[in-house]
């Protein structure tokens, strides 16, 4: 029997079968006074203790039922990774939530002055990281893209299951680009989201034709750059680049 | 989930967190008051604005675009790093995140929903030209396209070509001009490719 890929629904790069852009009227900020609680509840987290960084949080989103991951909202998502996060620190339980669910607000506006009022200004802290590591690559460096597996200190069943959080989009695995610029050392997705510790890698701008990626089905004059960590990329400067 | 339930599921960790002091209603309405008032896409069209107006500007801007604005002090994370991307008649390029709906948040505020939905994210890496169609923007086949998927934390925007029609107009008026989607590389304003 043949292992079926694990299907990450939050990876949309490339699928078919989403349909025409619905394009909304939308005006600027928040349509929904919940949207900009859960947006709230966010950053609320941070200081709670309950998420970590943001490869954490954006992790909780990617664990969400596949099914629902593509039926519920933008904020609904949200909703519940931001839940499953709080959970999962102990801030909250299940149980408090789900009663809580049934029962109105009102009454339960507290004094402003209780909370400080500065959390404005410990806006996120920058990913960016001084590098004390020689990069691998120059632009103009022909790579190809590959999946480092589970990063050391996970245990999972082979690399094949690896559900983990990464930030290389299934479209553009084991394909030829080109590093067309160099963004310096970055807090690397694929442990950070796991409590694993910053391990800062090199970043890379790479650009890819159209038909490195899609072979025939490509638009023509089409490239598409991702911004891809060293550990995804291998060097492909002795490959022939017709694939 | 629909959005009633959503909605209860928000207001029931709303109180919650209220109870428990990690969050405030003055706090949400802070939220509210800053992504509906100050932080949005007038903020990119005023960088745009000046970019058309001053080519020294314009040049750091393409060069190192992080730097370039620190002059306007744009309140809003999520920007670590900001690239700025040229559109002409020659090179069109256009923003999407297909892991989640990365952003540039302090120089276009929230996303609109279309960007956060999966056929934006699904299609646009694979047939920009189709997609492009669907906003009403045809661009000749001699016009290369560039998709910046955003997989990290750098963020992209647009400058998008200015229509000669507006040139003489001052930053101000230019400002008022420029459009959300111009600079998510969805629109060519007043038609600018034609």
């Amino acid at each position: 029997m043949t292992r079926e890929r694990v299907k990450r629904m939050h990876d949309l790069g490339g699928q078919d079968g989403f349909g025409r852009v619905e394009i909304d009227e939308n005006p600027a900020g928040f349509a929904e006074r919940w949207h900009a609680v859960v947006f709230s509840a966010m950053r609320a987290g941070y200081k709670a203790g309950a998420i970590h960084n943001s490869d954490h949080f954006r992790h909780s989103i990617e664990r969400i039922d596949p099914e629902r991951y593509v039926s519920d909202t933008y904020y609904g998502r949200w909703l519940g990774g931001v839940e499953s996060l709080y959970v999962e620190a102990g801030v909250l339980t299940r149980k408090e939530l789900m009663e809580r669910c049934a029962v109105p607000m009102a009454g339960l506006r507290v004094d402003p002055a209780l909370v400080g009022d500065d959390w404005h200004r410990d806006d996120r802290a920058t990913a960016a990281r001084d590098s004390n590591t020689k990069a691998a690559f120059d632009v103009g460096d022909m790579v190809r893209t590959r999946r480092p597996g589970p990063p050391h200190g996970l245990v999972q069943d082979s690399s094949e299951d690896w559900r983990g959080h990464t930030r290389l989009p299934e479209y553009a695995l084991d394909k030829i680009g080109v590093v067309i610029d160099r963004h310096g050392s970055w807090v690397y997705p694929d442990t950070s989201a796991h409590g694993l510790g910053e391990q800062p890698q090199w970043l890379y701008s790479v650009c890819f034709a159209s038909d490195a990626l899609y072979g025939e089905a490509a638009e023509p004059g089409v490239e598409v750059v991702l911004d891809l960590f060293e550990p995804y990329l291998q060097s492909a400067s002795t490959e022939t680049v017709d694939e | 989930m629909s959005e009633t339930d959503a909605r209860l599921r928000a207001e029931a960790l709303e109180s919650l967190l209220i109870e428990k002091g990690l969050l405030s209603v003055s706090q949400i309405d802070d939220v509210i008051t800053r992504y509906n008032e100050r932080v949005g896409p007038m903020n990119g069209a005023r960088v745009v604005a000046k970019a058309w107006c001053d080519s020294r500007f314009k040049a750091r801007l393409l060069d190192d675009a992080t730097s370039a604005i620190e002059e306007f002090a744009f309140e809003g994370g999520e920007v670590d790093k900001l690239v700025v991307v040229e559109n002409t008649a020659d090179q069109h390029n256009l923003v999407v995140c297909t892991l989640c709906s990365c952003y540039p948040w302090a120089v276009l505020g929230l996303p609109p929903k279309w960007y956060k939905d999966p056929a934006y994210r699904s299609r646009v890496v694979r047939e920009p030209r189709a997609v492009l169609a669907e906003f009403g923007v045809q661009l000749p086949a001699a016009t290369a396209i560039r998709v910046w998927d955003s997989s990290a934390e750098i963020r992209y925007m647009v400058l998008p070509e200015q229509p000669k029609q507006w040139q003489g107009k001052d930053e101000g008026e230019l400002a008022a001009l420029v459009t959300r989607d111009s600079m998510i590389g969805v629109e060519l304003l007043a038609g600018s490719a034609e």
